[in-house]
């Protein structure tokens, strides 16, 4: 149940984050970056100096950039040519149709017109004293019937990995949990009017309020995620809503009358006309969820809801 | 595809589908002149020498399509590439019909080496991977008047393959070239 409220509250959270926010790259802008990246797929096997062309000869597009400009060609000796850099739709340029740029096989290369994702079972090992993974590049257009085909392909540069998304994978990985709601009087016993209610969180720990930090590399890139809540907001039932910061204090009875120093609320009216003779009482936690990595930094809403009754009653408190 | 040289092509799936193999062999490939004479290569032609036939006529095929862009197809470069070494072409071939400029002369490979040869497996397609030396010091950009089009710059002699190429559909296709100019391969 918890994880399903997880998984949901997160792809609330994705939602909010592409709705909103800046920080994250569209999928087509993901696209984009792949394509750029995969200019520099496969580096020169041979270091380059001044004797030594800049383009392969095979790039017309690189040479002619390199000889109007007289200065630094488009692309890298070796590449595949220039990049570019617009944001462009992912496009079969078979049929000329708009592909997901995501799917179950990766993220979509224009450049190579196939989905892109890591090796998990690579059939060899990537030369060592590289960066280079190998990834299989599945293409569609091939072998519909099977599904496609893969391809091995050997790459320096991670295709289109979407570190915003890496994040929320790292979210959903922690399993952030809600808070066990504290409170006097606690559920099943009932309090007197005129009293401060108490209000805390009973089980503090990481996956309650942080803090609480993970990283996962995906390719080459590498996303490092802390989570922390930054208050708590209790709706006490009676049209209250306070927000504590931290943790509250739980009551003890030392304390006898004393209002709470941290987090705690005094209810004026009895809860006995209320459907079940109780105030509801829910307390949100909500989250600071930062993420940086692969060149990006981004935050990730995130909330989560308990909820509980406190009954109050003008006379004496019966157990 | 249009393959007929001395060391074979293929025309059929590689007869060694079995265990995963890697074999490193080298392979000097003289010059080569396309002969529709030559014999085609039999279906048990194995996986390393059917690629490098294929690398050898992808590069005629391309020297084709430079030398003419405007009248070179995607039907064409297809029955010798594929994935990202089409795409690339393809658009190499658009920038050449833009500022008019087509190549004159030829390359020529002079070297290949097997590095791996991968049989297919589930989804995944035959492949193999090489490198090549491919001497372009016969090749040149020139404009619609013949003219060079490059002039002034340093002539590119010779490069440094790595390729890439997957049985598909019977045939062996470059999937991917790295094309890197070295002073000596």
């Amino acid at each position: 149940m918890l994880k399903k409220l997880i998984a949901l509250l997160t792809t609330m959270a994705a939602t909010v984050l592409v709705a909103t926010s800046v920080l994250l790259p569209t999928p087509h802008a993901v696209a984009a970056t792949s394509q750029q990246k995969s200019s520099i797929d496969k580096g020169p096997t041979e270091p380059h100096d001044a004797t030594t062309p800049k383009c392969n000869q095979r790039d017309f597009r690189c040479r002619d950039e390199q000889h109007r400009n007289g200065g630094p060609p488009r692309a890298e000796p070796g590449s595949k040519g220039g990049g570019g850099g617009k944001t462009q739709p992912c496009v079969s340029s078979a049929t000329g149709k708009k592909l997901p740029c995501t799917s179950q096989w990766g993220s979509w290369s224009n450049d190579r017109q196939c989905y892109l994702r890591l090796d998990p079972a690579p059939s060899q090992p990537a030369p060592s004293g590289t960066t280079s993974r190998w990834y299989l590049c599945h293409r569609l257009d091939r072998d519909p019937a099977a599904g496609g085909v893969d391809i091995d392909i050997l790459l320096n540069e991670a295709p289109s990995i979407d570190p915003g998304k890496l994040a929320l994978d790292i979210l959903a990985e922690l399993q952030l949990q809600k808070i066990r709601i504290g409170i006097t009087p606690e559920e099943g016993k009932t309090g007197l009017l005129g009293l401060p209610t108490y209000l805390w969180v009973d089980n503090p720990g990481a996956r309650t309020l942080g803090p609480i930090s993970d990283s996962a590399t995906e390719g080459n890139v590498t996303v490092t995620l802390t989570a922390k809540v930054d208050h708590v907001t209790w709706s006490l039932g009676d049209g209250t809503t306070i927000t504590c910061t931290g943790a509250g204090t739980p009551y003890q009875d030392s304390f006898g009358a004393a209002p709470s120093p941290t987090c705690g609320h005094m209810y004026s009216k009895p809860s006995t006309g209320l459907p079940g003779g109780s105030y509801p009482v829910s307390a949100t936690s909500v989250w600071r969820v930062d993420w940086t990595g692969g060149g990006e930094a981004g935050f990730i809403p995130f909330e989560i809801t308990s909820t509980g009754r406190v009954r109050i009653s003008e006379a004496q408190a019966l157990n | 595809m249009l393959v007929a040289l001395g060391i074979g092509a293929c025309s059929g799936p590689p007869a060694t589908q079995g265990t995963q193999t890697s074999s490193s062999t080298t392979a000097t490939v003289p010059a080569v002149t396309p002969s529709s004479a030559s014999p085609s290569p039999s279906a048990s032609t194995d996986p390393a020498t059917a690629a490098k036939a294929a690398y050898v006529a992808y590069v005629q095929a391309v020297d084709r399509a430079y030398g003419n862009p405007e009248k070179a197809t995607r039907t064409q470069l297809s029955q010798v590439a594929t994935n990202g070494a089409l795409t690339f072409l393809l658009s190499q071939l658009d920038a050449l019909r833009k500022d008019k400029v087509h190549q004159k002369g030829s390359a020529t490979v002079q070297k290949m080496t097997v590095k791996s040869v991968s049989p297919a497996s589930g989804q995944r397609s035959a492949q193999v991977f090489m490198n090549a030396c491919v001497d372009f010091s016969h090749s040149t950009y020139v404009d619609a008047q013949g003219k060079p089009y490059f002039p002034g710059e340093k002539d590119y002699q010779l490069s440094k393959a790595t390729v890439n190429l997957v049985h598909d559909h019977g045939d062996w296709l470059v999937a991917d070239e790295t094309n890197a100019p070295v002073r000596s391969c």
